[in-house]
């Protein structure tokens, strides 16, 4: 096994009904000194995380609209407070809806194309000019597993977010998915992604691009 | 909608702000209540001095009380003993009137007896034009009677009407005055806003008490003796009800009269509808339907009574939780069934 | 509701008077067949052979083995075949959520679930057309939702299920040594009954499935249409919290006991909590958090709302289990306690409205159905040699029709849409590969140089076990047991779902008897133990019977860095190689000795293929459409009757590297067939194969790939 460094802190909110926390958690260890998991009940003092993190999941069984219910949990206070002051905040698939639905992120991921829950490896190009702070590879092969994955915003706004950096990847090339797969915001400190990295990272996984998708990550 | 600088109805008249009154927004001007009475569509006049009065004090106590239970109303300050400072608004052409009791001329028309009570209150609109006799409005109707209003605007006052209603019977209840019936009248600000206007008086609302006194317009109607006499018992009961502790208490939930409204959440036009189109796949052609829209629905329940203050907060729900404005729009109406 | 007339009068002579409604219902429920496994009992029984092999907790809700890292696993097959059939979605939905609180009413944390499906041919017949998707998706959407891996199974498309789907569904889980919990309360506490209070928590109860465990015991008929009210509604994100609030009672050792309320509703699960430990109870069925204020008592106590869990709680820990569960906003009550009377108070409100004798209630039926045995059971004797011929005819031939048909076409479009890699713990990609291989360890980033990984095979009845029903059985231990030793695992034990036809008749009884018997003797042969099964009766309907079909789950263990390296991206050669027996063992044994040699000092090994349950052939030809990249080959000296034939001393193994120093074992010789080489050109696909007869033919591997793509989506038109 390589070296590692692990430093910082790193949060995980955790709502009824995420199911990714338990891999999300073993995801960060490697390069976190501490990974907390939040009650999203509970408000927590967010200053003092180097990331936080919003894990996958059907939160509040994507009732309502998925991720809504979830955006207006206490905890989200904090997410929301700590990622406008520029900390970085991931949020993954749901995390991602969540990010949406609580303004973090433009846009709302509405149901894909396909239709219907689709769950396989994808390929992601990075466009290279987008505002994200960390570096991420040029291309990576992930899982995704949705339903509600596709990426929306009216034609006229969603021209602006090519134009001002907010695209981070794309699907390549691939039958029956296309568009945006993961978004940052303007000052680039927040990450919402489809695919799940914590899926694609341990040595007994298909592929382990995912942890070079952290702000200090690297390959395992 | 009507926009006038000067406007002059059977009991009241509207006008700008005198130059020497200062001190009010420049969207204000004067509502001064004349002594006039009039009934049946006009028919029977008379005049009564010092009615004028009553009605400004009584109608700005209970425009005063709205105002702390949550609802926007047009009402600014009282000016003098018959006129009172309100928001400049265009008014909608639509009379909102909302029955607890069955009485006036509602007993004639649905052939019903005089005191039916209504579970839950009944509410009617109707279209305010002498000349056609203030016509019962359906929603069918709108498009044809108010131009640039919707169908939709109905189950708002519908949704306002019916709450202010309930407001004011526990308002009247606190001085032992029961509403049998009532008519209020909306009208928008310049961003669209709907905004409680006109009045609240005896003569808008039937007020019985316990023993089945009448203390209203049917005074003058069915001569019944002064009209004056009838107005300041109203007043002088009112006065005694402290209603800053009564909006207080109502905000936190008061009776359990129990309410339900629907909102109903459907995709954008243009926007992806992958079930409506499923549904549509499952038809045959030979239905020869065209087009089918999938949304949903949320019939929200209070089990206390329902103010501004809660209609605002579940506005807010449904623009931020129910429906995502980027891909839904959302209807708030009153539940029927 | 079913209770036959002897039944009715043993109550009513047990109880003095007529049951009241509640008791009637009560009965009505546990008696069933689907709870009382009235016919199956005597039979099942052969199954205890196996247990020595080192079976645990085989009478809880789901049996286990141990690890060798000292953790347990416990797993399960349940069938949900009669509610799937009228309402498929919430029909699978509920059976997935049902058998996953099994696990984790267990304390053991579901790490995966499988699904063994069969249905009729969708061609002529729209009905079947809306159960295919409506099953798929009842599994999904819980399944994904409530994030727990699926490792894929295997469908069944065939006339004989025309009329009666089945929807049988695995779950499995792991649990450490320190959490130590199921339905049986330890002596010491015993001793205080009255200190033990019963707790339900879940979703409120309300009227789903009245009746629900009697209509799974009746065969279908018309009137089956009015039976969709009795279909029970699934909430995956409650099943989500049930299970973390499970898992914590568990471990922080806030409950003593814990069942699931399934069939039977919360009476089967506190009558059987009572039963199994000899005690009573006082229970308030007015205590139970209700949906409806109007429920009647027998109502309350039958329901089978899901979603809901039964724990009995030291009094101490009230208060602690309350508040978790508020936590979570889950219903919560106190709905009684133990104590040391051997009878059970119900109570509603004042009223007492029944005393029953658990004893009875759970097993007083058995005293009227004595007289079946397995030796009553008369029919054909299917030790005779087994001899099945698929047809000679050309491979090229046979390779076509195989992927253009139901049978043997992709099943992409249902395993896509569930989520195999939820949690993490899926090793490489476990679609399209027999064996579903998952991490063990509860800490996979920790330790991952000597991490536990578990192995699933889902594997359903072959076509021809209608005729040959015990050396059916046989064949699906058997070949379960090769796929996991050449996935470098070690089995460790089996289940089983028994679906089959009308028990009262004598053919299916026997069928019954012979599977049970080829799975038991293939068990105790292998030293490998039944942990749990499901049986499902009832089968049929007015216009034909379903065959004798088995879902079968095999479950090994191995260590992460033994396991083969199944690479994603395949390396760009693949050796093939075939293994024969010359020996006349009829159980095949020199080879079995030879894959599991194989599988212990050969980590490359991609695939094997094996007669057993079909012609290699067909498994062969299913590997090859299911790949994404393309391949082209050679493969020589290829028999016919090897690869053609079912049952055969054959076996072919597909390595990543060729295997240079291995000596084969006694008895079995060993030839490497050819090689297959990435091709970047789909156009050159293409494999061209040579027997042993001089025939030599070209199979279009893009053709071929593709018919296999469209067949189940346009048969079945699916979107």
């Amino acid at each position: 096994m390589p070296k590692l460094s692990r430093s910082g802190k790193a949060a995980v909110i955790f709502f009824p009904g995420s199911n990714c926390d338990q891999e999300t958690c073993a995801f960060l260890n490697p390069f976190y000194q501490n990974v907390d998991v939040i009650w999203h009940r509970d408000r927590f003092e967010a200053k003092s995380y180097d990331l936080v993190v919003l894990p996958g999941g059907f939160s509040y069984g994507d009732y309502v609209r998925a991720g809504v219910c979830a955006a207006r949990s206490p905890a989200m206070a904090d997410v929301i407070h700590f990622a406008k002051n520029g900390g970085p905040t991931i949020g993954i698939c749901n995390g991602f809806q969540i990010l949406a639905e609580s303004g973090l992120l433009p846009g709302v991921l509405i149901r894909s194309e396909l239709g219907r829950f689709d769950c396989r490896y994808v390929s992601l190009k990075n466009t290279s000019a987008s505002n994200l702070k960390w570096q991420v590879p040029e291309q990576v092969i992930l899982p995704i597993a949705n339903t509600f994955g596709r990426f929306y915003l009216p034609d006229d706004q969603d021209s602006r977010l090519w134009n001002e950096g907010h695209v981070v990847y794309t699907y390549e090339s691939q039958e029956s998915i296309s568009g945006i797969a993961a978004l940052t915001n303007r000052e680039g400190n927040v990450l919402g992604m489809m695919p799940h990295p914590e899926r694609a990272w341990a040595p007994h996984h298909a592929y382990q691009f995912g942890s070079r998708l952290l702000p200090n990550g690297s390959d395992l | 909608m009507s926009q006038t600088t000067l406007y002059e109805g059977k009991a009241k008249k509207m006008y700008p702000l005198p130059a020497d009154v200062s001190g009010y927004p420049d969207s204000c001007w004067v509502q001064e209540f004349k002594d006039d009475l009039t009934a049946f569509n006009a028919e029977k006049k008379s005049n009564e001095s010092g009615k004028g009065a009553c009605n400004q004090k009584i109608s700005s106590r209970c425009f005063e009380f709205l105002g702390l239970c949550g609802f926007d109303t047009h009402f600014v300050g009282s000016l003098s003993a018959t006129k009172q400072v309100i928001q400049k608004l265009n008014m909608s052409p639509v009379e909102c009137v909302v029955r607890r009791v069955a009485a006036g001329s509602l007993v004639k028309r649905l052939g019903i007896p005089q005191g039916t009570r209504f579970h839950p209150m009944m509410y009617e609109s109707f279209f305010k034009e002498d000349a056609l006799g203030d016509p019962l409005m359906a929603p069918v109707h709108v498009p044809v009677l108010a131009e640039g209003m919707t169908p939709q605007h109905l189950n708002i006052l519908e949704v306002l009407s019916v709450s202010i209603f309930s407001c004011l019977e526990v308002l009247f209840q606190a001085c032992e005055l029961m509403v049998v019936d009532g008519k209020i009248e909306f009208g928008q600000d310049d961003a669209g806003k709907w905004i409680l206007a006109d009045e609240i008086s005896p003569d808008t609302l039937r007020l019985w008490t316990p023993e089945g006194k009448k203390l209203d317009k049917d005074v003058f109607r069915e001569d019944l003796g002064s009209v004056v006499t009838a107005y300041e018992e109203v007043w002088k009961r009112l006065s005694d009800v402290n209603i800053e502790d009564l909006a207080s208490a109502l905000k936190k939930g008061l009776s359990s009269k129990s309410l339900t409204l629907q909102c109903d959440v459907m995709p954008k036009s243009g926007v992806l509808d992958p079930e409506g189109e499923a549904a549509l796949d499952t038809t045959s052609t030979e239905a020869q339907i065209s087009h089918i829209t999938a949304g949903k629905s949320f019939r929200v329940t209070y089990t206390n009574v329902f103010t501004g203050h809660h209609l605002k907060y579940l506005e807010h729900m449904c623009q931020e939780t129910f429906s995502n404005p980027l891909i839904q729009d959302y209807a708030i109406q009153l539940c029927r069934s | 509701m079913s209770l036959s007339a002897p039944e009715l009068q043993l109550i009513s002579e047990t109880l003095g008077r007529v049951p009241n409604d509640l008791e009637h219902r009560i009965f009505d429920s546990l008696w069933s067949e689907h709870c009382s496994y009235r016919h199956s009992k005597p039979f099942l029984s052969r199954y205890k052979a196996t247990h020595r092999f080192g079976a645990l907790g085989v009478e809880a809700n789901a049996g286990g083995v141990q690890l060798s890292d000292g953790q347990t696993v416990f797993f399960k097959i349940e069938s949900h075949n009669h509610p799937s059939h009228i309402e498929p979605k919430e029909g699978a939905a509920t059976g997935v959520g049902g058998i996953l609180r099994d696990i984790f009413a267990m304390g053991a944390r579901p790490i995966v679930t499988g699904d063994l499906l069969c249905f009729g041919l969708p061609d002529q017949d729209a009905w079947m057309r809306h159960l295919i998707p409506g099953v798929v998706n009842g599994i999904s959407s819980y399944g994904n939702a409530i994030g727990v891996a699926n490792a894929g199974g295997a469908t069944r498309f065939d006339a004989r299920y025309q009329y009666n789907i089945l929807v049988n569904v695995f779950a499995l889980g792991v649990r450490s040594a320190q959490n130590v919990i199921d339905a049986e309360i330890p002596q010491a506490l015993l001793k205080n009954p009255e200190d033990l209070e019963l707790h339900i928590f879940g979703c409120k109860t309300g009227r789903d499935g009245i009746g629900g465990a009697s209509m799974a015991s009746e065969t279908f008929s018309e009137a089956s249409v009015s039976k969709r009210p009795q279909v029970q509604i699934s909430d995956p994100y409650m099943g989500k919290r049930l299970l973390e609030i499970s898992l914590t009672l568990v471990q922080e050792k806030l409950v003593v006991a814990l069942q699931d309320c399934g069939a039977a509703g919360l009476s089967g699960a506190v009558f059987e909590v009572c039963a199994q430990n000899k005690c009573g109870a006082t229970v308030a069925l007015d205590q139970v958090p209700q949906r409806v204020n109007d429920l009647k008592p027998g109502e309350i106590a039958v329901s089978e709302s899901q979603e809901r869990m039964v724990a009995v709680v030291h009094k101490n820990q009230r208060d602690a289990v309350a508040s978790l569960c508020a936590k979570y906003d889950v219903p919560h009550g106190v709905m009684g306690c133990l104590d040391s009377k051997s009878e059970i108070k119900l109570l509603f409100g004042e009223k007492v409205e029944s005393v029953l004798d658990p004893q009875f209630v759970c097993t007083g039926h058995q005293s009227l159905y004595t007289n079946l045995s397995p030796s009553d059971a008369k029919g054909f004797s299917s030790d005779a040699a087994f001899k099945y011929e698929s047809g000679t005819q050309s491979l090229k031939e046979s390779a076509e029709g195989w992927s253009a048909s139901l049978q043997g076409c992709s099943r992409e479009w249902i395993v896509r849409q569930y989520d195999q890699h939820v949690g993490g713990r899926a090793v490489l990609d476990p679609v399209n590969h027999p064996v579903s291989v998952h991490v063990a360890t509860p800490d996979f980033a920790a330790h991952s140089d000597c991490q536990t990984i578990v192995g699933t095979r889902l594997s359903l009845s072959p076509e021809w076990a209608e005729q040959y029903p015990y050396v059916a059985a046989w064949s699906l231990v058997r070949e379960a047991m090769r796929q996991l030793w050449v996935t470098g695992l070690k089995p460790l034990g089996f289940t089983n779902g028994l679906n089959f036809a009308n028990p009262e008749k004598k053919n299916v009884i026997k069928a019954f008897d012979e599977t049970i018997r080829g799975i038991s003797e293939a068990a105790v042969h292998y030293k490998v133990p039944v942990v749990s099964g499901n049986v499902s009766l009832y089968n049929a309907s007015e216009q034909n019977e379903i065959p004798p079909t088995v879902a079968f789950g095999a479950v090994g263990e191995g260590r992460l860095q033994h396991h083969p390296q199944v690479v994603n991206h395949y390396p760009d050669t693949l050796y093939v190689y075939e293994l024969a027996s010359d020996s006349d063992d009829v159980h095949q044994t020199a080879l079995d000795q030879m894959l599991k040699n194989l599988g212990e000092v050969a980590p490359t090994i991609a695939r094997g293929f094996f007669s057993d349950l079909k012609p290699i052939w067909q498994g062969f030809i299913r590997w090859m459409n299911s790949m994404p990249e393309s391949w082209t080959g050679n493969l020589t000296s290829l028999t016919r009757d090897s690869i053609l034939k079912i049952g055969q001393p054959v076996a072919w193994i597909v390595t990543t590297e060729p295997l240079l120093d291995l000596k084969p074992s006694n008895g079995v010789t060993m030839k490497q067939l050819g090689v297959l080489t990435r091709c970047f050109e789909k156009q050159n696909a293409e494999l061209k194969i040579e027997c042993t007869d001089g025939a030599i033919e070209i199979l279009d591997l893009e053709q071929l790939k593709l018919t296999s793509t469209h067949t189940l989506t346009e048969r079945a038109q699916l979107l």
